[in-house]
């Protein structure tokens, strides 16, 4: 290999992944063990889930290596590619057997894989490309009308599967990747406020009846009046945001009145947990429960108590971060915290420096890949952010993700590599 | 250091900076959280966690009851406190075991052979069951000494009682265990609940049914219940235990005592009967023999004795009213005769020969029943005498389209849509349905003389006998079998109605139809009707007999009959395999339900008048 190349390897970036993996793996290992005076009691049928995910970390560290070496120019080239042939798995998984109730999977010799990962990284690679020619502006309505319709397609086939969670990781890619492109703050605050101002409306409109402050709205309210006065050179644009939220906030209790009652208490479910504690709200609750009960510097490898509990379904992949906080404490969980945000950091530092447009606005949906999955994931077993079924990268055991994950930090590796290539 | 700009160099620094702040203080905002959750809050989080067993505990939802119309109990589900034990926690020769056996009264040398084929069976330690219906020693004993025996539980379930016994136990079905495919494929079923498997049972299961309720519940460390869990012991102040919601009642539309009458005159026998209210379709009994006891599958059916109910040849567990399909034979030369009436191409057309014991029919002689032949007869006196030979002269003449068309009109040949399952659809052939079987031009007129008088392909239901004599009672009004009067719930509020429609059936010529109930009239009042054994003095009915040869050895002896005339009650059909005649076997059987019938109405009017 070019030694210019090796030179360009950022270290840091592939030793943050092998530590984050090696620390999901061992976190795995920890779910799959029983305590010898307790294996009477319990039988594990997850034991075998450390062998196989670390079958998947070696088979996601060769397709890292891959992923690092090819030209990233042939990315660039094969973005449709990407792109159709994750949406047309999509469509053939929802078509396949919409009966089962899950259509998220497809199944390849035995090995099950989620077609909206490979969505995502397709997405990624077409937006970046189609933003990276140089006459695009951002801020051109056509120009953000096409990328919005590159992101609607595998939304609207996800939340069909159905799966919210995973679906709002499109909009999320679309708006930072249009923001690292330039989009102007205003339109970019047009985009979000109402969807915050709709969220925030319903959970204060429950906070209300059931007797509690409706303590966000009040922040938000105030956020927003200080945009606004920062903003006050640009008049036209602050009177439409304000009059955009305040329209939303005023139709939302009336469209949630309308709703079937079930609608109505699955969107509140999603929104706060507690308001559920026989489903979802359990989760949530037996989360806190495991991670409380962790304390400084936790249970220690493999004495995790909670872990054992009733949440049991989703402790491997969705509430994995809740196991590894009990047995390694608030120190434990901080490090880690601290290690995605190395990671994330690495990812946009790419951004900056590479000289290729396609590939800073690629690195910068990369990031954005990383900080929505862990930002959900983790805020959601700590009660801060809604239960969905995002999982934590590197962590959660899981073959798909592991693969998308391991192949997008490959892909961050080559554009640090050939950072000086246009 | 930027490698490009899209917009001004200063600008994408300030993004990047925007991003970072975004991202740091999400990120502290998270250390925050975990440094109250694990630092300030860990005191009641630990406790919580050490205490923590607490738990989910499903409260299984009872299920429904089925009464008969009158509101008398057929189906209940009674509660009984069954002891089960955990595998895990206890070993086949432990001393506490031999003395729990002991105590209990049970058979400790069977117990532990059971106990270790279990443990065999089932290697992921599920619970077994020690005692099916605990009584109250029982209870008191175990729980006086939880603490010698932390490996039996007591767990209120519900079972499945059939008061009456057989009694219309194809009507009402059965219940069995889920399999675990079935827990699989949906959700809110979970491994030991119950569906219906059969019957009232299973089509209405979804009424029967009721909703689990949840309660939550703190378990110690060692697994035993403690107690409800405190909802202001937490910050959880929102946990509401949810009560379980009992399945709603059906109420059938079949009177118990005639339903007891009806099984009565079946026993011993094989076939069945329904009797049909013609003014609103209920079913006001019907009986399937022989039967089985629906209480065997309650407790859960041993292998050995559903393979003996699945093998007897006499299949208790087949419901002949619904999936038994039977030639009509004479029966069905009420529709025949109805056809051939309305038809351009029989009367006027043909001359009729008197029968002298048989048809001959190209090359080939069909056979009267009566061997030394009827003699000349009229349209009445041939369905009186049920003289065949005049049908078949009625089948060669009319085409064969117009026998299926009024066929279809009363019913025939199509699922009556009774509320049970597996109904079969019977068989009315049509030329297309000969030009299928056979191919086109393969097969001649001789085939039309058997259907004639419904014998040859011809097949029909015993539902769909009573429901064609039905619509001939009532006038021509289509009606709606159903065994299910109404549902309701707990609190009476009613949720569901059976079908008490009667719909005039368009086509039917209430003229020609009036004819062939006047000849069904003398088919038991006369004399030389073969319906005669149905009499009974001082009521009025009307009938038509069947003896339908088959391949099964004996003839199947059928016989419909509705009464009184003038404003019917009821319709019967009774179809007994194997037994003989129909007028002679099946009809005496149609008296005895009449009489039955008129019987307790007019004692129960008496009743009404004097109270």
């Amino acid at each position: 290999m070019d030694s210019k190349l090796v030179e360009n390897i950022d270290w840091v970036l592939v030793i943050t992944t092998i530590v984050l993996i090696g620390i999901g793996l061992l976190n795995l290992y920890s779910i799959g063990h029983i305590p010898e005076d307790l294996r009477e009691n319990f039988v594990s049928n997850e034991s075998n889930f450390f062998q196989r995910q670390a079958v998947w970390s070696l088979l996601g560290f060769a397709v890292l290596i891959l992923a690092a070496l090819l030209p990233f120019r042939y990315y660039e080239m094969t973005s449709y590619f990407f792109y159709f042939s994750g949406l047309a798995l999509l469509l053939f998984v929802l078509l396949l057997d919409p009966s089962r109730g899950s259509s998220r999977w497809i199944s390849i010799g035995g090995m099950r894989l989620q077609p909206s990962e490979l969505m995502k990284i397709g997405t990624i690679f077409l937006l970046a490309k189609v933003l990276s020619s140089k006459g695009k502006d951002p801020n051109h309505l056509r120009v953000i009308a096409v990328t919005t319709a590159i992101i609607a397609a595998p939304f609207l086939l996800i939340i069909k599967q159905p799966d919210l969670g995973t679906a709002l990781v499109f909009p999320a890619l679309l708006l930072s990747v249009l923001y690292w492109r330039g989009l102007d703050e205003g339109i970019m605050l047009l985009f979000i406020t109402p969807v915050v101002s709709a969220l925030l409306t319903v959970y204060s409109d429950y906070s209300i009846s059931s007797g509690a402050y409706p303590f966000p709205l009040l922040v938000f309210f105030v956020m927003m009046l200080v945009i606004v006065y920062r903003r006050r050179h640009r008049i036209f644009q602050s009177i439409m945001l304000v009059g955009v939220n305040l329209i939303v906030m005023l139709i939302v209790p009336g469209v949630m009145g309308r709703l079937q009652v079930y609608q109505q208490k699955r969107i509140l479910a999603f929104l706060r947990p507690e308001s559920d504690i026989l489903g979802m709200g359990w989760q949530v609750y037996q989360s806190k429960m495991a991670i409380g009960s962790g304390g400084i510097v936790g249970k220690g490898f493999l004495s995790g108590t909670q872990k054992m509990l009733e949440f049991l379904p989703e402790r491997h992949s969705d509430f994995v971060f809740s196991v590894l906080s009990e047995e390694m404490g608030f120190i434990g969980s901080v490090v880690i915290i601290a290690f995605f945000g190395l990671l994330i950091y690495r990812v946009l530092s790419v951004a900056v420096r590479t000289k290729s447009r396609f590939a800073s606005l690629a690195a910068a949906g990369i990031s954005a890949y990383f900080i929505f999955h862990c930002v959900i994931n983790i805020g959601m077993t700590i009660g801060l952010a809604p239960v969905t079924g995002l999982p934590l990268p590197l962590i959660s055991y899981g073959g798909s993700s592991m693969l998308t994950s391991c192949f997008l930090i490959g892909v961050v590796l080559n554009f640090g590599m050939r950072f000086y290539e246009y | 250091m930027a490698g490009i700009n899209f917009q001004a160099g200063s600008l994408m620094e300030y993004r990047r900076r925007v991003v970072y702040f975004f991202v740091v203080g999400i990120f502290m905002i998270f250390c925050f959280r975990l440094f109250y959750l694990q630092v300030i809050r860990n005191n009641y989080y630990s406790r919580l966690a050490m205490s923590n067993r607490i738990h989910r505990e499903r409260i299984i939802a009872p299920r429904g009851f089925i009464r008969d119309a009158n509101g008398e109990k057929l189906v209940v589900d009674i509660p009984l406190y069954q002891i089960s034990i955990s595998p895990n926690r206890v070993a086949e020769n432990s001393a506490e075991l031999k003395l729990g056996c002991r105590w209990f009264g049970i058979d400790e040398e069977l117990f532990t052979k059971q106990f270790s084929a279990w443990k065999e069976k089932y290697s992921d330690g599920r619970e077994m069951t020690f005692i099916k219906d605990a009584d109250k020693g029982q209870i008191s004993i175990l729980m006086e000494n939880r603490e010698l025996f932390p490996f039996f539980n007591l767990a209120m379930k519900h079972h499945r009682q059939y008061p009456q016994g057989k009694l219309a136990a194809h009507i009402l079905g059965h219940i069995g265990e889920v399999t675990d495919r079935e827990v699989n494929k949906s959700q809110g079923i979970s491994p030991g609940d119950v569906i219906g498997r059969m019957g009232i049972e299973k089509v209405y299961d979804d009424f029967l049914r009721g909703t689990d309720g949840i309660r939550i519940v703190e378990k110690s460390a060692g697994g035993t219940r403690v107690g409800e869990y405190d909802r202001h012991s937490g910050d959880w102040e929102n946990i509401e235990p949810r009560l379980p919601v009992p399945g709603y009642d059906i109420y059938l539309t079949i009177d118990v005592n005639l339903q007891k009458k009806v099984e009565e005159l079946l026993e011993g026998r094989k076939g069945s009967i329904v009797v049909i209210d013609p003014n609103n379709g209920e079913i006001l009994a019907a009986a399937s023999y022989p039967v089985f006891d629906p209480n065997l599958f309650s407790s859960g059916v041993s292998d050995k004795r559903w393979r003996q109910l699945n093998s007897d040849p006499d299949k208790p567990l087949f419901n002949r009213f619904v999936q038994a399909v039977y030639p009509p034979a004479s029966v069905y030369k009420s529709i025949v005769g109805y056809a051939a009436l309305g038809s351009e191409a029989v009367f006027g057309k043909i001359r009729f020969e008197p029968c002298n014991g048989g048809y001959q029919f190209g090359n080939r002689y069909f056979k009267c029943w009566k061997s030394d032949g009827h003699g000349r007869l009229n349209f009445a006196e041939a369905i009186i005498k049920s003289c065949d030979t005049y049908y078949y002269q009625i089948g060669e003449a009319l085409p064969i389209d117009e026998i299926a068309s009024a066929a279809k009109l009363f019913g025939l040949g199509e699922k009556t849509g009774v509320d049970l399952s597996g109904e079969a659809r019977g068989l009315i052939p049509s030329r297309e349905y000969f030009n299928e079987r056979f191919g086109k031009g393969k097969w001649t007129k001789g085939h039309f003389l058997n259907c004639s008088i419904g014998q040859g392909d011809v097949l029909a239901t015993p539902v769909q006998l009573c429901m064609m004599t039905a619509i001939m009672a009532n006038g021509g009004k289509k009606i709606f079998p159903h065994f299910v009067k109404k549902i309701a719930g707990r609190n009476g509020r009613i949720v569901y109605r059976g079908d008490q429609r009667a719909l005039q059936v368009g086509g039917i010529n209430l003229k020609n139809l009036n004819i062939v109930r006047d000849a069904m009239e003398r088919v038991v009042s006369d004399p030389e009707g073969t319906g005669r054994f149905s009499r009974v003095p001082g009521i009025k009915s009307a009938g038509k007999t069947g003896t339908a040869q088959n391949s099964h050895g004996e003839d199947h002896a059928l016989f419909v009959a509705y009464a009184p005339i003038r404003s019917p009650r009821l319709t019967i059909a009774v179809v007994l395999e194997n037994a003989g005649h129909g007028g002679v076997e099946a009809g005496p059987l149609a008296r005895e339900i009449m009489i039955f019938f008129f019987h307790s109405l007019s004692n129960s009017e008496k009743a009404d008048e004097s109270g």
